[in-house]
């Protein structure tokens, strides 16, 4: 005996192709156990029926039937593309946009108008932590900075959408 | 293709209707139901395509959908699974009753005839997992995913289905009729 006897978990294994370590060790023992042998015929009868696909099939067409509903599918997906576009127009017009400001008036420019709008942000907040100024007041005081953190705001929401869905409308491919 | 191409769309359909078949007609016992369900299921898809993350291959991510559509019809039938019910538990009486049996198995294409009935009776967990790996040839780790089990749970159901065909076929032939 070159081996002990194999077990269902050691015959489906090697069916499986997963004991090719022991492969010969196992073939031997075959050879010389009647119990074995039959055992792993069995389950290779098993094995090769279960190779053949006996699960009825769809009707033929059933592709055609699947589009045809796809078809009367709201465009929910137009809108998605849509959605990509604006994402991908704002963040052309910030980058146009950015471009411009260096050309005409220079970076020094932007830096010293970021730091205003920074300071505007914070008197903004002191103003509505300590004001008795009525809200309509404090908002028209301070539209220039409200538009600013508004721009930011959808900046930053197009630039995640475009990261998330990737390339508007583009072609992905599916690995099937 | 997730621009909305849906001669692209056809082709997905075409390709994978096969494997969306296997997991819905393993799964659902109701057979007037099964095609609707697998439209069903490809409908989901498209609605759903901006929404499949390329960690993982199309088919795994259908099989899913397919998955869990069957579930949810199972549940909103109040259809069992036969989850909770162990080989050992489950004796061959409570299977369906198959007749009149061939009695004698002399073709591979008999055996696999036989064999059908037998994956019918399986549970539907079983079924499809058998299915998956010996006709799809996914790996554990793809089965895993479409039905959200650890490779060693789909290791030991595929075991346990597998020795139960086995031992089902050998109640119903002679040994000789198995190894012909």
């Amino acid at each position: 005996m070159s081996l002990r006897h194999l077990n269902d978990e050691d015959i489906q294994a090697y069916l499986d192709g997963r004991l090719a370590h022991r492969a010969k060790q196992i073939e031997r023992h075959l050879l010389e156990c009647d119990c074995c042998r039959e055992k792993m015929e069995h389950y290779r009868a098993v094995f090769q029926a279960l190779k053949q696909d006996t699960t009825p099939s769809l009707a033929p067409g059933f592709p055609d039937r699947v589009m045809a509903a796809v078809a009367k599918e709201p465009a929910a997906k137009a809108t998605d593309s849509f959605v990509s576009w604006l994402s991908l127009a704002a963040a052309a017009i910030v980058i146009v946009g950015l471009g411009a400001v260096q050309y005409l008036v220079g970076w020094q420019w932007l830096i010293t108008f970021s730091r205003n709008i920074l300071q505007s942000v914070l008197s903004f907040k002191n103003s509505l932590m300590g004001s008795t100024e009525s809200m309509p007041g404090i908002l028209s005081d301070n539209l220039p900075v409200l538009l600013a953190c508004g721009m930011a705001m959808i900046l930053v929401v197009c630039i995640e959408h475009v990261l998330k869905h990737g390339k508007p409308g583009g072609t992905h491919t599916i690995s099937i | 293709m997730l621009s909305g191409d849906t001669e692209a769309f056809r082709e997905l359909v075409e390709s994978c209707q096969r494997l969306v078949a296997h997991i819905v007609y393993r799964m659902i016992p109701n057979e007037t139901e099964r095609e609707d369900i697998c439209q069903e299921v490809f409908l989901k898809a498209y609605r759903n395509l901006g929404g499949f993350k390329h960690n993982c291959k199309f088919s795994t991510w259908i099989g899913q959908i397919a998955y869990n559509t069957s579930l949810n019809y199972l549940e909103k039938k109040k259809l069992v699974l036969f989850d909770d019910i162990t080989p050992e538990e489950m004796t061959f009486d409570s299977l369906p009753a198959d007749s009149p049996w061939p009695s004698e198995v002399s073709e591979a294409k008999e055996l696999s005839e036989c064999l059908k009935k037998e994956i019918a009776g399986l549970p539907g967990h079983y079924a499809t997992i058998v299915t998956l790996y010996h006709l799809d040839e996914m790996t554990y780790d793809e089965i895993g995913k479409i039905m959200k089990l650890p490779d060693g749970t789909v290791k030991s159901y595929l075991f346990r289905a597998r020795r139960m065909l086995k031992d089902r076929l050998l109640e119903k032939y002679t040994k000789e009729d198995l190894c012909h």
